[in-house]
């Protein structure tokens, strides 16, 4: 049980530690071992069993939902090769607050615009056609060897999670519109 | 079959008798029960020929109550003391429901545990307590059909309920004396129900319009796993709700107004709801009723009529479509097929608005009423272990956020809507003041980012934490969702190590000693049939222990246990068994209780070393293929 607990997510799927992962296999992976370890399998198992099998299926569904984000599997894969990551230090990249500051005028003049769906919906395909580049350019970030690469990841790292979190507030507004 | 065998080792199951187990949908307005039979999963009749129970309950002062189509018939004569819809009050608070109970026709009275209670002849009783009524009601029924008391159930809950709303189903459960298997989400039992049916992979959508509640969920169906990928919806938005708009419609165009007697009121909502199932079929439907004089109006309501006055509320079950397709990250363009669940969607109205909404028809195959019930059967069966080697899943998520109080009235959420479960965060905290020794902190639940618009569901006391400076202290607090999406939550000092003390109180519910009062106060059974079912309770639960217990031993005592700790468990087991005989509830539970504790280092071996071995990439890759 302490040997689950103490196995990093990718060596608990089996799976290397890169970030270019196979989201397929990962799901295939995840299902069979929820297949196992669920506990609708151990209704009529005894009480540390169920326990357990709670606790581990917490733990498998855990690493599934790290691995399989974008953002939160960078922030990992970060975390273990020793990066600090403090949400609450800004960034002292001009380009980028200058990004933050622009998206932000952006999201607000969509809002109060003369058709804020519209606008919205607009911003949102340019956010996520942002994610999606960010995206590939971490995948090669993480696969660089050489000494500034971990920065570099984790400059896009923070980039990623500033439109990950406006792409979340551009969709309440839009929750509140419908 | 590697798989199979960690839990459920094929030579004892086969060995295994059947076990009766039921699915109860337990509804706003009708309830049902199903079982499987046969290998088919079929809803069970009453004495009447009827499979559907009215959920109404009818007390009295000096007789026990009666629930079903008995009762609802009542209504009207007796509306005080008939008790329809309790569904909408169960897990709610009394400021909850001021807005709907203006609108029941029932008197209130506000209670210790937060909880409104119905004033009735028969005293004030708890939602709760009605709901149990319910249950107890098909369990009997189910048992008489069956032939024998029941292994299990599983209960369907609305997708939407909170925490709250499910312990208090549960509660209601353990006061009919029912053992629950699981709570499952109605739309995905109804999928189940579908899914088995079709044998369809697939991305699913369940549109669940019932008599109290608005589901909407997102399944991903995919060889043998039933995967929940969003799930929104309202929690009180029905059925009834058509019927009240109707109503108060009425209401308006007999020129009622001004204060109406209960038993009045009654009368016309059944008018509107004969009105609306009328409107099913035909293009209009003649209404009459008595006004306050005594004079009797008469008019006429056409479908276009009805349709325009109920869009509104069919426009309220569109946003939360719209919700959970974009948290499940999907447009109308993935979904397969619409599964239409509930009475309401019966309403032609409400299928021509889901059709456009979806861009496809959506599938009425089986009996809206029916396949939630039909669907919590199939998998009580499998839950109970009738079915071993049967390799479906359920996977399904906690729908609304889980969060703590923070400073300043904020809400920070621990774990966020449609995340699956069961699932365990933890938080750590720190004390305020110099020498703090104890701290408050309040559980909710629900989207919004304020204190004041959010569910609140408990407030823990954390006591015997050390004194230290401020911010010295390390508290961490950990969340549990369970398989059922049942909240619990466990504290630890981290620095010194101390374990603190919790005390929970639900803030709208019943604590276990409340429950635990009830059932010994009950008129749901004589205190004989207490002890009765108390007993039978034990005797499942023992009886499972030991086989489960007996099957490891077979498959593991060889190499995972030394002598002397074989020795001591199968003495244990012994013990039980003998136990067993002597229908002392005390007697068997202490043996029970020494079983667990002896079994419990070998349990965590067995989960460790099986686990192990399963998921080691060689025997996952023959697994997989």
């Amino acid at each position: 049980m302490e040997s689950f607990f103490s196995k990093d997510y990718f060596q608990l799927f089996n799976f290397p530690a890169v970030y270019d992962i196979d989201r397929d296999a990962l799901t295939q992976r995840y299902r069979d071992m929820q297949g196992l370890i669920h506990p609708d399998r151990f209704v009529n198992a005894t009480e540390k069993e169920r326990r357990m099998s709670v606790q581990l299926t917490a733990l498998i569904n855990e690493a599934y939902n790290v691995l399989k984000s974008p953002l939160a599997r960078a922030r990992y894969l970060l975390q273990q090769r020793g990066v600090d990551i403090d949400d609450s230090v800004t960034s002292k990249d001009i380009a980028f607050l200058t990004e933050q500051i622009e998206l932000r005028e952006r999201l607000e003049e969509a809002r109060q615009g003369s058709n804020p769906g519209r606008a919205l919906m607009k911003l949102a395909g340019e956010l996520q056609k942002r994610l999606m580049e960010l995206q590939l350019a971490l995948e090669d970030a993480f696969l660089d060897e050489s000494p500034d690469a971990l920065e570099k990841a984790h400059r896009l790292y923070d980039e990623m999670q500033f439109i990950s979190r406006l792409n979340d507030e551009l969709d309440e507004i839009e929750d509140v519109l419908n | 079959m590697v798989l199979f065998q960690i839990s459920e080792p094929g030579e004892t199951q086969l060995q295994r008798q059947h076990h009766l187990a039921v699915g109860i949908d337990l509804g706003t307005t009708n309830s049902l029960v199903a079982t499987v039979r046969d290998g088919h999963a079929e809803t069970l009749v009453n004495a009447h020929g009827d499979y559907h129970c009215p959920s109404v309950v009818r007390y009295f002062a000096d007789a026990p109550p009666v629930v079903g189509q008995e009762a609802k018939d009542a209504a009207y004569q007796d509306p005080l003391n008939t008790i329809a819809s309790a569904k909408r009050l169960l897990g709610r608070g009394v400021a909850d429901i001021e807005t709907t109970a203006n609108r029941l026709p029932y008197e209130f009275s506000s209670s210790d545990c937060g909880m409104p209670y119905i004033k009735t002849v028969a005293g004030n009783i708890s939602p709760v307590a009605v709901s149990a009524e319910i249950l107890k009601k098909l369990m009997e029924q189910a048992e008489a059909d069956l032939g024998g008391e029941l292994d299990g159930a599983v209960i369907t809950v609305p997708a939407y309920f909170d925490d709250a709303q499910r312990q208090a189903t549960k509660d209601a459960a353990r006061l009919a004396g029912l053992k629950v298997l699981r709570l499952l989400n109605e739309p995905t039992a109804a999928a189940v129900a579908y899914g088995l049916d079709s044998g369809s992979e697939g991305i699913h959508v369940v549109y669940d319009f019932g008599g109290g509640t608005f589901d909407v969920s997102i399944l991903r169906f995919s060889r043998g796993v039933f995967e929940v990928m969003a799930t929104a919806g309202d929690s009180s938005l029905g059925g009834d709700d058509v019927d009240r708009l109707l109503a108060e419609w009425l209401l308006a165009e007999a020129g009622l107004t001004g204060e109406i007697e209960h038993r009045h009121l009654r009368r016309i909502i059944g008018e509107a709801n004969r009105a609306k199932e009328a409107l099913t079929t035909a293009a209009s439907v003649q209404l009459s009723i008595e006004t306050q004089t005594g004079e009797v109006w008469q008019g006429v309501l056409t479908r276009a009529d009805f349709e325009a006055l109920i869009d509104p509320l069919i426009m309220r079950t569109l946003r939360p479509c719209r919700r959970a397709l974009r948290d499940a990250g999907l447009t109308t363009d993935d979904i397969q097929d619409v599964v239409m669940v509930g009475g309401s969607t019966r309403i032609p109205r409400v299928r021509e608005c889901v059709a456009e909404f979806f861009g496809r028809e959506p599938m009425v195959d089986i009996d809206p009423d029916k396949v939630v019930a039909v669907g919590a059967a199939i998998q009580a069966d499998i839950l109970v272990g009738n079915k071993p080697g049967d390799e479906m899943l359920l996977l399904d998520v906690i729908p609304l956020s889980l969060g703590i109080e923070t400073m300043g009235g904020l809400v920070e959420k621990l774990v966020p809507r449609n995340t699956t479960i069961p699932v365990v965060r933890a938080q750590e905290f720190t004390t305020f003041k110099d020498g703090q020794t104890a701290m408050s902190i309040h559980v909710l639940q629900g989207e919004r980012e304020l204190v004041a618009d959010s569910r609140s569901l408990a407030r823990f006391e954390l006591r015997g934490i050390p004194p230290m400076n401020a911010g010295a202290a390390r508290i961490r607090v950990t969340f549990q969702v369970d398989a059922d999406g049942l909240l619990s939550v466990s504290a630890r000092e981290l620095t010194s190590g101390v374990e603190s003390s919790i005390e929970i109180k639900p803030s709208y519910g019943l604590t276990d000693s409340e429950v635990e009062k009830m059932l010994a106060d009950s008129l749901l059974y004589a205190a004989e049939d207490v002890k009765k079912r108390r007993l039978h309770e034990q005797l499942v639960d023992s009886a499972r222990l030991i086989e489960a217990v007996e099957a490891a031993l077979k498959m593991d005592a060889d190499g995972m246990l030394t002598n002397k700790e074989c020795v001591t468990i199968k003495a244990a087991l012994t013990t039980l068994k003998d136990k067993i005989q002597s229908e002392d509830i005390a007697l068997i539970k202490a043996a029970h209780d020494k079983l667990e504790r002896v079994t419990s280092d070998f349990a965590a071996r067995r989960m460790n070393v099986h686990i192990n071995e399963a998921l080691s990439g060689k025997l996952l890759d023959q697994i997989i293929d």
